[in-house]
């Protein structure tokens, strides 16, 4: 709806635009400065806005010894990514396709697992994984985020099967194919820029999970949000390294949300709104 | 039915095959779903029955020697009379209204004007949902840097205009709480923004050029016509935030620690203090197993609400 056409209040209504989105972003801004500054003028009052840029802090963290933090990240969310896609494309397609009984209540419990809190899930999750002799390994984070994404991949995938046609699915199952074929060979590829987002969003979940990852991970499978607020307890905080830390991990969601474009809103509803 | 006449296609009407082709086609369903379900159901409702089953025990983690000891309702008994723990639930309740209330009347009022023909309206769409996507513990260490006393740019902006909070603003009761309360906003108003501009740029402009015509206020057109059409992208957005918000740990971990004194613990926290800081592992599953069926419910009744009548 358009909120005036008077020529004066759309000028006021510019600046909010503007002042908003400078304010949304100033964090972000402050954060990435305070990662290239030298340590002398981290703690400096008045705050330092104007200074000689230096790559020392990630020189010395993710280039020396959080390069295995890195890594860690990566593996668990590509990980994660890939079982939930295994495991959720398929189910996603018979969701959409069948109609079969508890349909309905199977995909709303799904959703429902989707908002329990983790810490419902954590505490026993923890002593299986203790038993199991699991604690500390990067399995443990891969399945334990299965729990977050899993159902989202489902209702994503879902809502992208949907706007294929049925009728494509039907003229293979008369030409002879079998469901599993017309799924692997027409729908499937069809669907792909479901895949792409699903992929997108569950990798991100992933990758800025905390929760599970402080409590269910060693000093070798630490990912790098751990890494980042593993910082908090040193005696003298550096924060321009933990900045580093973090710039590095903001960076990837950031591009692949820039990335997804019109696709983000529906990623980020479960497919529930689009735009 | 449209989708049982189509699957009635599938099958080869002849008699021989006719009925275990009708057992497979019920079947094969589940086929489909059974990895999803079962990967989920291990992974999920064996570990809740399990905390279940925990929380009638006593059971601390560093005095292995004691071991299990059945002691039935205790645990919740406990947790009803711990004033910490109610605490936490009042505190929990004060996060949630005020972070979701805030986010809400700043998102709606911002996707409104980001959907106005403006000059780099597009750009700025593009740009604002940026702190959505940082991690939220790592919005929680942006927070802790700009609120830390002594260095922080926030204390020294709010001492140039007069204003000083002496113990620093993380370290004060009821400050502190704002001050959560507001890295909260920061990072999730832009998602608020952008699910309801997408949901405003859906909507048909007949009624409101027809309640234009007949002399309606902005106001009033936003009020009666525009905000009753998107209820349902509202009431998604709604139940997204506060489920998100009920569970919120990050944030106060990488602050406040739940402190000063217990003020900024959420629930979500205390459970994790107990089981993961003092090994209470009984006492927490309680805790848990509480906010999980809060959450079940809060949850079951917003979904049932957002999808009625929808088609899925």
């Amino acid at each position: 709806m358009v909120l005036t056409s008077n020529s004066r209040s759309r000028v006021l209504l510019t600046i909010i635009v503007w002042v908003a989105t400078l304010a949304f972003l100033f964090p972000v801004i402050w954060f990435l400065l305070l990662s290239l500054k030298s340590p002398d003028l981290i703690f400096a009052t008045p705050p330092v806005f104007w200074f000689k840029p230096t790559l020392g802090a990630y020189r010395e963290t993710i280039l020396s010894g959080y390069s295995n933090q890195l890594w860690n990240s990566l593996l668990v969310a590509s990980g994660s990514t890939a079982v939930c896609l295994i495991l959720g494309v398929p189910a996603a397609y018979a969701f959409d396709r069948f109609t079969f009984f508890g349909r309905k209540d199977l995909l709303f419990w799904m959703l429902s697992v989707r908002m329990a809190p983790p810490i419902a899930v954590v505490l026993p999750f923890y002593l299986v994984m203790r038993r199991l002799e699991l604690v500390g390994t990067l399995t443990a984070l891969i399945l334990v985020n299965l729990t977050v994404n899993l159902p989202l991949v489902v209702w994503l995938m879902k809502d992208f099967f949907a706007e294929v046609p049925r009728s494509l699915d039907e003229s293979a199952l008369v030409d002879g194919a079998t469901r599993l074929r017309a799924f692997v060979n027409i729908i499937f590829p069809l669907a792909a820029p479901g895949i792409v987002v699903s992929t997108v969003f569950a990798f991100i979940f992933s990758w800025n999970e905390f929760f599970f990852a402080l409590i269910l991970s060693s000093i070798n499978s630490q990912t790098l949000t751990v890494a980042a607020a593993s910082f908090w307890t040193n005696v003298q905080l550096e924060w321009h390294k933990l900045a580093a830390v973090s710039m590095v991990t903001i960076l990837p969601p950031f591009l692949l949300a820039f990335l997804l474009g019109r696709y983000l809103v529906r990623g980020l509803t479960f497919g529930a709104v689009k735009e | 039915m449209a989708r049982s006449a189509y699957l009635g296609q599938e099958s080869a009407p002849l008699p021989a095959a006719k009925s275990g082709r009708q057992l497979w086609r019920r079947l094969s369903p589940y086929v489909w779903v059974a990895p999803a379900i079962i990967a989920l159901a291990a992974l999920v409702a064996y570990p809740s029955v399990y905390a279940l089953v925990l929380s009638f025990y006593k059971w601390n983690l560093t005095r292995p020697q004691v071991g299990r000891r059945f002691v039935g309702l205790d645990n919740y008994a406990k947790a009803i009379h711990d004033e910490v723990f109610l605490e936490t639930v009042r505190n929990t309740v004060v996060f949630v209204v005020g972070s979701v209330t805030i986010e809400f009347v700043l998102g709606i009022f911002l996707a409104l004007v980001l959907s106005q023909k403006l000059p780099g309206v597009r750009l700025a769409r593009a740009l604002i949902i940026t702190p959505t996507m940082v991690a939220p513990v790592i919005a929680g260490l942006i927070g802790r840097y700009m609120f830390f006393s002594g260095y922080g740019i926030v204390p020294y902006l709010l001492e140039k205009v007069g204003i000083v909070v002496s113990d620093g603003i993380l370290a004060t009761p009821g400050v502190a709480m704002a001050a959560v309360i507001l890295i909260d906003v920061w990072q999730w108003t832009p998602f608020v923004i952008l699910v309801v501009a997408a949901g405003l740029q859906s909507l048909s402009n007949e009624p409101i050029e027809a309640a234009q015509v007949d002399g309606a206020s902005s106001w009033q057109i936003l009020y009666s016509i525009t905000l009753p059409m998107l209820k349902r992208v509202l009431l998604v957005v709604l139940l997204l935030r506060i489920m998100d918000a009920v569970k919120t740990f990050d944030i106060i971990y990488a602050t406040t620690r739940g402190g000063p004194g217990n003020t900024t613990m959420t629930v979500t926290y205390f459970g994790f203090q107990q089981g993961l800081n003092f090994f209470e592992m009984g006492y927490a599953a309680a805790i848990s197993f509480m906010i999980l069926i809060s959450v079940v419910i809060l949850s079951q009744a917003f979904i049932r609400g957002v999808y009625r009548g929808a088609h899925i």
